[in-house]
């Protein structure tokens, strides 16, 4: 029964999903969304399974002291310090923290320093950031606006924005490597160009022509050079490569539409892996 | 120095980490290299714990906003997800994951049997046929370019179909013409691949020089 | 022949230098071409501008910061359109790095258009699921609050003023989604429009861009920004200059070294054709 019960789960849920596009019934929608959003969760889950191939592949290199090893210390501890900073912080681009003014002297040394703040704003500064525990003068800014608009609350507890730490590991390292990463492409491209882009037959010949009037149709320099550019590389995108493009699309969703009947009717098992 | 500051100059010498592997590999790429995979990992594992674990299935189950009761039916993904994470266990409990795995694939197959065939196939060859919509209207130009649209989508779906060979006047010739528009197809996405490439590189050079060197 | 030789099998690190001269240069010095805008970009210019105000629009971030160098600038300028036009935000995503992609966005134009987060727009967060991105939107088709019970500061949808009108997909007028893959801009397309009726534009890197000409073609979609011109070209219309016109220069300029790299290596090959025709 170790693959029949899939084979049937797998059934079921695809027969309830298509029984949504041709039933107007209600009840039979508010299961299918109840489906879908339990399926969401567990393609979630999923992360989790990656999580502990990386962690199984890098953890071996560590312990065999493999050529390299000491990177894969580097990745883990990465890994950890951007997780546990994220669970601790959460993931939005800042933390809130509260500050209650009634503690001693804390009210009145605020207000002075809102009050020097009018007259000397570095002043002002200095004596609000380490009452606020906050350096961001943006968000000192922020506070005492709304302390002209609103005054101070009757509870006397302020809520402070703070830029957070996982947000920056996100913002400077994250989203800058990644692009890094990327970019590096351009370089390949331009040697395979140099190299390897040669029309040796008719039809690499044909590919090679749509590729040159598009890459100077499609920009600026094409348009000042000769204006027909831009209107040959519209009208080959418009015209043949929608067509080619449209060939391609229809014949992979025949395909995947046959694929998927064979997975839904138990034909098709290799998603089910080796017993 | 403020926050902004130090974290632009950590972005810009990750950056010319990696970009120094188009001299030679070396240790400062493997470096930089190790880290973005560990911060990337650690990223998508903090994003998923918080929208998912906790928002979708902790909070709805043990922590329901104020006027909602707890969705009980949330134990279900719940146990499928623990059978989900079954396949890195040792063998005799693998088989658990396939319960989750045919759920996930059922659900998904559904959908896409209904929408593949109605979005790529059928208002595909639709707007085929609609192009001749009002032809004797049309000017010459635009008939030439639904004839022309019509001629490669059918050329192109006889050039994919392999059960015969492409041979004869007829069905080689027009798989012939097919491979010519799957050509320009190619050739087109070649381009724009080009475009893409080189714009990635623009968005790093202009973070380079706008914000790091402050040139511009 | 050997100056032939010596040129065909350069050292790469040269070419690596020239397409990064190609690159750097323009952005250091402009050289001011024109920017044109295309048909499709114009499609989804007009479809958003003729919104009502205080209309739903759907800006849904399905993209990643590998992507982001293209993608971001023509979500930016889309979201300066919406915010002159005073519509009402609603940010899905399906990818996980879309939420914050969209944090610093937002960041940016929030204040710039005395816009209030909860009021003028609302940061959903990521949605999991298939990689088709069907499973999401169907279920954002039943019901947002099925979907995303709280929104990415953790508040109760029900608590959020932009939320009490908006209930699911069809409350709508229009989804834009910005895409560098699936799941993303066809998911929306498959479901949005194609079952629900929902005008659905966007955009994309330039390498998706040729799959969705088709989809323009059959009216199943309102118009599409492929790769940084599509940027360049909505800042223009909307009247923000910013990084893709900026990049617009370089882009020519890189595009016309890669062409002739080509030409050089198509003329490698002729002459190497000749040669072993004997005639050297």
């Amino acid at each position: 029964m170790r693959k029949e019960i899939p084979l049937i789960i797998c059934f079921l849920t695809g027969f309830m999903m298509i029984l949504t596009f041709f039933s107007g019934n209600e009840t039979i929608k508010a299961m299918a969304t109840d489906l879908l959003n339990w399926s969401m969760i567990i393609g979630g889950a999923a992360f989790f399974l990656a999580v502990g191939s990386l962690f199984q592949v890098n953890l071996q290199k560590i312990s065999r002291k493999s050529d390299g090893w000491g990177f894969s210390v580097i990745l883990l501890f990465s890994f950890f310090i951007t997780l546990i900073l994220g669970l601790g912080y959460g993931v939005d681009a800042t933390y809130e923290k509260e500050i209650n003014l009634s503690n001693g002297d804390l009210l009145a040394n605020f207000e002075k320093g809102v009050k020097a703040y009018e007259t000397n704003v570095a002043k002002g500064i200095t004596i609000l950031s380490s009452i606020l525990e906050v350096s961001d003068n943006g968000e000192i800014e922020r506070i005492i606006g709304k302390i002209a608009e609103n005054g101070i609350p009757a509870d006397k507890t302020l809520t402070v924005k703070h830029f957070n730490p996982f947000f920056f590991i996100y913002k400077y390292i994250y989203v800058s490597m990644a692009g890094t990463m990327f970019s590096l492409l351009a370089f390949y491209v331009a040697s395979a160009a140099y190299r390897a882009f040669k029309a040796k037959s008719f039809d690499s010949g044909l590919l090679l022509c749509a590729a040159f009037l598009v890459m100077i149709g499609r920009v600026s320099v094409g348009e000042a050079i000769w204006p027909g550019f831009s209107t040959i590389a519209e009208w080959i995108m418009n015209v043949p490569q929608t067509a080619g493009q449209r060939a391609i699309q229809i014949g992979a969703a025949l395909g995947l539409v046959s694929s998927s009947a064979r997975i839904l009717f138990g034909l098709e098992q290799s998603y089910l892996g080796q017993d | 120095m403020t926050v902004e500051t130090t974290g632009i100059w950590i972005a810009a010498l990750l950056t010319l980490f990696i970009y120094s592997f188009l001299y030679k590999d070396n240790v400062f790429y493997k470096l930089a290299e190790n880290i973005f995979v560990g911060v990337s990992a650690g990223y998508l594992g903090a994003r998923l714990f918080q929208d998912v674990l906790m928002r979708k299935l902790w909070n709805p189950l043990m922590a329901p906003d104020p006027g909602h009761l707890p969705d009980y039916w949330l134990i279900v993904p719940t146990i499928l997800s623990i059978m989900m994470l079954m396949k890195i266990v040792p063998n005799s409990y693998t088989w658990m994951s396939r319960w989750s795995l045919a759920f996930v694939v059922g659900t998904g197959v559904g959908l896409m049997i209904v929408t593949y065939l109605v979005s790529n196939g059928l208002k595909q060859v639709g707007a085929t046929i609609a192009a001749f919509n009002g032809f004797a209207d049309m000017t010459t130009g635009g008939q030439i370019n639904a004839i022309i649209l019509a001629i490669g989508v059918v050329t192109g779906l006889i050039y994919f179909f392999f059960s015969m060979e492409h041979k004869g006047i007829i069905f080689g010739s027009c798989s012939r013409i097919g491979i010519w528009f799957l050509m320009v197809t190619f050739g087109a996405a070649f381009g724009y691949t080009v475009m893409a490439r080189i714009s990635l590189l623009i968005g790093r050079l202009q973070f380079l020089i706008f914000e790091w060197l402050k040139l511009g | 022949m050997e100056w032939f030789m010596k040129l065909k099998n350069i050292d790469r690190r040269i070419i690596y230098v020239l397409i990064f001269l190609g690159v750097i240069v323009p952005l250091i010095q402009p050289l001011g071409f024109p920017i044109i805008v295309t048909k499709e970009t114009q499609m989804l210019y007009d479809k958003i501008d003729a919104l009502d105000e205080g209309s739903y629009i759907i800006i849904s971030f399905d993209f990643d910061p590998a992507s982001s160098a293209e993608v971001s600038p023509m979500t930016k300028a889309v979201i300066h359109h919406c915010f002159q036009k005073n519509l009402k935000l609603i940010c899905p995503s399906l990818w996980p790095q879309g939420p914050s992609l969209a944090t610093e966005i937002f960041q940016e134009l929030g204040p710039k258009y005395d816009k209030v987060y909860g009021k003028d727009w609302v940061n959903l967060g990521y949605l999991p699921g298939a990689q088709t991105g069907l499973p999401q939107v169907e279920t954002l088709a039943a019901s947002f609050k099925k979907a995303y019970p709280r929104d990415i500061k953790d508040t109760p949808l029900d608590n959020i003023p932009i939320m009490k009108n908006f209930e699911k997909l069809t409350d709508a007028k229009m989804v834009c989604a910005f895409t560098s893959g699936d799941p993303g801009l066809l998911g929306w397309i498959m479901v949005a429009k194609d079952r629900y009726e929902i005008p659905v534009g966007g955009g994309g890197t330039a390498v998706n861009a040729p799959q969705f000409y088709p989809f323009i073609q059959s009216k199943q979609i309102t118009g599409f920004l492929g790769g940084l011109k599509g940027a360049a070209e909505y800042e223009k219309l909307v009247g923000e200059p910013d990084l893709g016109t900026s990049g617009m220069d370089a882009q020519s300029v890189a595009h016309l070294v890669i062409i002739g790299f080509i030409i050089l290596s198509n003329i490698f090959l002729l002459l190497e054709k000749r040669d072993r025709g004997g005639l050297y």
